[in-house]
């Protein structure tokens, strides 16, 4: 009897890249729920408006640089960036600045530098930076409370033709994530006590806000126990926020913020465990991996103390980002037989 | 006993057929027998019959190669020759085969001694009957024993591997669980010859094999052998690791075993050794495991070197309609073969038959950079990084990133999400970076010949104008002694005139 002739190894195992992009994209699913409870109903416009585009966008990009579209467009990438993009930008967001943020993820980040595996930067925060400089009077807006129980059809009117057909009266103190709040007052000489006895501060960190990060933390862990991700870069990371934060908290407790506030507000856990995690344009070694989730920990709490920005995850996954290769370079593992590491 | 816990290779969580557990049958004599003489590591035994020439069981008909690797070969059964020709062989390059007919009386040489207590006879006696009995390393590396039991390399531990590398793979758990005295008796003859002080025999824990092997032990009472369990990972059983794994130490790139005292020797070795002093029966068959979804009845066979494998195939039951893959050796690191006529050999120790269900076919991604092949790399090397180096074609680099290292196990292709065939990926490179030095070293050695032919070239030439300028200088300078015998010359000639002249 004849047989074929195939190269060793015979077995190959089950997991694949479509596996584990399905994998992120259920672990994110209890964020995208929260972020709606409590943000309003606009992530989920933004959400189902960014998967749609970016999917097309992927195809679209696809099939200009001659690859096999149906093979690479189904493996869920595309989406996950969608979604953190929805999941980063406010809720209350016209068309046109969710569409350049998903353009020049997918097609600048992503697929000018050559596609999937290729990226330098994640293209999420690409995307999400972009806008970030180029529309700042939509980004720095976060709904009001009442803006939050406004309903479909005021979001869908600010989604389409960028502000509301009618006014709601509005909450003094609104328009702000609880990070930019405390900044604000902060700098209005207010103590944190002061700041956090107010209405948008909930039992943790901002009203909601601590929710939503507790969703991402729970779909993180999924994540780690099915190995998609590994545990060191939001280890390193959480851990050099709570030690930055803590020091500074020791320090002075009235005007500086305690690291349950740190690691519970803004984008943190999402950055943490979906954004930071990114394998392609993360390190790759053990301990590389460790050095690169400490530079985001650290360069996130300077932005954030320091900088200009409330939450300055995005320029921070972006500058270590750029590190990877050279992390991953400095950090092999001593290899079977030899003294030395190479 | 300490648990011992690797942080590298993969635990196959697969629904499979424990094979543990198959049966150990004996395959009928076949009527026609190819023994090829390329069963070793190195160099290739010489023939030592010819066409038509009767030969017995046990009778050797291929010598070693002197002062070379090599080992010797015996005929398997009783017959005649019938042809020698260059034929396929499994796993190796074609080389010279000598076909055996048998005659179905399995007569056996009579010059082979049955030794009753092989104990008393001294090392140098133990390490010339290892050679002679044509055994090498049956783990399925081929390297021959005799050369590996070296006394002079200062070895104090012996491992006895019975801890199969691959997956599926059962012959030596089957051996031991039939002959674990044999197998010690064996241990002690090696460590008689290596001097060495301790024998430590691994076993895959949860195998059937482990609970005879420690009664065998028991029994022997020899203070010198212990047994250890190793792990239910792949790859366990493979030397290096087994050696980091049990002795705490790592055997130096590029190295040996022996360079850390270690000497590592399969179960089914030491058994084949046992077997040729007590029973004056060379290495003539051995134990095949004949498992898979392609195979009806999976089992341990013990059939003669030089069977072919579709004996071994009727044994086990035959093909089921969806075998689809013949694979030598295990499901990871096993040599596809193209057909089963070709001849089992010492390095055989199991015909895995994969059926279509056991085999992924998918198409190869982007390196997504995910790391998962670093976390499983025996070597603790990084997969991804060799790969994009591969692809940079940046060979300096590669060998500076440990690409020699690689062992070829296939772990990282397990696991890849992306299914990049890293290990043929690496193969090839690993070619590439030995044509590489090849080169450069050719190109030393055609510079250091080009450097000293000039300079000879050099030589020769100044010697010939030192020559040529002594030559000029004799005709320019007057020379004395010349002249003085010119002068005498002429004197003489002026005084004979004057003598004629007074005539």
């Amino acid at each position: 009897m004849k047989f074929a002739h195939t190269a060793a190894p015979h077995w190959l195992g089950a997991n694949s890249v479509a596996i584990m992009m399905r994998r992120v994209l259920i672990a994110l699913l209890p964020t995208l729920a929260l972020s709606t409870w409590f943000l309003g109903v606009g992530i989920l416009i933004n959400t189902i408006f960014a998967c749609l585009l970016c999917w097309l966008l992927e195809v679209i990009a696809l099939y200009l640089r001659q690859r096999p579209v149906m093979m690479y467009a189904n493996d869920g990438s595309a989406l996950i960036t969608a979604l953190l993009i929805a999941l980063a930008i406010p809720p209350l967001m016209p068309w046109w600045v969710t569409a350049c943020a998903c353009l020049f993820a997918i097609v600048f980040a992503k697929h000018l530098y050559g596609g999937l595996g290729y990226n330098i930067f994640n293209p999420a925060m690409v995307g999400y930076v972009v806008v970030l400089i180029s529309f700042p009077e939509y980004l720095a807006k976060w709904p009001t409370p009442a803006e939050t129980t406004a309903g479909f059809m005021y979001t869908f009117d600010i989604f389409l033709h960028g502000r509301p057909s009618h006014e709601l009266i509005t909450d003094a103190l609104s328009g702000a994530t609880p990070l930019d709040n405390i900044k604000m007052q902060l700098i209005q000489m207010h103590t944190i006590n002061e700041i956090l006895n107010q209405n948008s501060f909930g039992w943790l960190a901002g009203r909601g806000w601590e929710w939503i990060n507790i969703a991402a933390l729970i779909g993180g862990l999924w994540l780690l126990a099915k190995k998609v991700i590994r545990w060191q870069i939001p280890f390193a990371m959480l851990a050099t926020m709570t030690l930055l934060y803590g020091i500074f908290y020791i320090n002075d407790s009235s005007t500086q913020p305690s690291p349950l506030i740190g690691l519970f507000s803004g984008g943190t856990m999402l950055a943490a465990f979906f954004v930071a995690t990114d394998p392609v344009s993360a390190a790759t070694s053990d301990r590389g991996r460790l050095i690169y989730g400490c530079g985001i920990g650290a360069l996130c709490y300077a932005i954030r103390t320091w900088g200009s920005y409330p939450d300055g995850i995005a320029f921070a996954v972006l500058l270590m980002n750029m590190a990877a290769p050279l992390i991953d370079r400095y950090t092999l593992p001593r290899i079977y037989g030899h003294k030395n590491k190479p | 006993m300490s648990k011992l816990q690797p942080l590298w290779g993969i635990n196959f969580s697969r629904p499979a057929i424990e094979s543990g557990g198959l049966p150990l049958i004996t395959a009928p004599l076949p009527d026609q027998l190819v023994v090829p003489l390329n069963q070793n590591i190195g160099f290739a035994a010489r023939a030592l019959v010819t066409e038509g020439e009767q030969v017995l069981k046990g009778q050797p008909i291929g010598a070693i190669t002197e002062n070379k690797l090599s080992a010797q070969v015996h005929a398997p059964t009783s017959g005649t020759v019938t042809r020698l020709s260059v034929q396929p062989v499994p796993g190796q390059d074609p080389a010279l085969c000598i076909e055996i007919r048998a005659d179905g009386g399995d007569h056996a040489w009579p010059k082979y001694t049955q030794h009753k207590d092989p104990l008393k006879l001294s090392p140098t006696q133990l390490h010339e009957a290892v050679s002679e009995a044509g055994i090498v390393g049956l783990g399925g590396a081929m390297f021959p024993t005799g050369a590996k039991l070296n006394p002079k390399d200062g070895v104090n531990t012996l491992i006895l591997n019975g801890a199969e590398c691959e997956p599926r793979i059962s012959c030596d758990d089957s051996l031991m669980q039939d002959s674990a005295a044999t197998i010690l008796l064996g241990a002690q003859v090696m460590l008689r010859i290596l001097a060495a002080d301790k024998c430590v025999i691994a076993v895959k824990e949860h195998t059937p094999a482990a609970k005879p092997m420690a009664h065998a032990i028991q029994q022997l009472n020899d203070k010198r052998f212990s047994l250890v369990f190793v792990p239910a990972l792949y790859p366990a059983g493979g030397e290096r690791q087994l050696i980091e794994l049990l002795t705490n130490t790592e055997v130096p790139t590029g190295g040996l075993p022996k360079d850390i005292g270690v000497v590592c020797q399969n179960v089914a070795t030491a058994y084949a050794i046992a077997t040729f002093l007590s029973q004056g029966e060379p290495l003539i068959s051995r134990i095949i495991t004949v498992s898979g979804g392609g195979i009806k009845q999976p089992a341990n066979i013990m059939a003669r070197i030089g069977t072919p494998i579709s004996k071994l195939i009727e044994c086990a039951g035959g093909y089921t309609n969806t075998a689809s893959r013949l694979i030598m050796g295990g499901p990871m690191m096993g040599i596809a073969l193209a057909n089963d006529k070709l001849p089992v050999t010492k390095a055989c120790n199991s015909f895995y038959i994969a059926d279509t269900t056991e085999l992924s076919t998918t198409t190869e991604l982007p390196c997504i950079r995910c790391g998962d092949c670093a976390t499983v790399c025996p070597a603790h090397l990084m997969p991804q990084l060799l790969l994009q180096t591969k692809r940079t074609n940046d060979y300096s680099q590669l060998a500076t990133l440990g690409l020699p290292d690689c062992m070829e196990c296939g772990c990282c292709d397990y696991v890849c999400p992306s299914n990049i065939p890293l290990t043929l990926e690496f193969i090839s490179a690993k070619k590439t970076l030995r044509d590489i030095a090849f080169g450069k070293n050719r190109a030393s050695h055609a510079e250091q010949r080009f450097n000293a032919r000039n300079e000879r070239l050099e030589k020769q030439s100044e010697q010939r104008e030192r020559q040529l300028n002594q030559q000029i200088e004799a005709l320019e300078t007057p020379d004395t002694s010349t002249q003085n015998a010119l002068k005498e010359l002429l004197l003489r000639t002026e005084k004979n005139k004057h003598k004629d002249q007074k005539k």
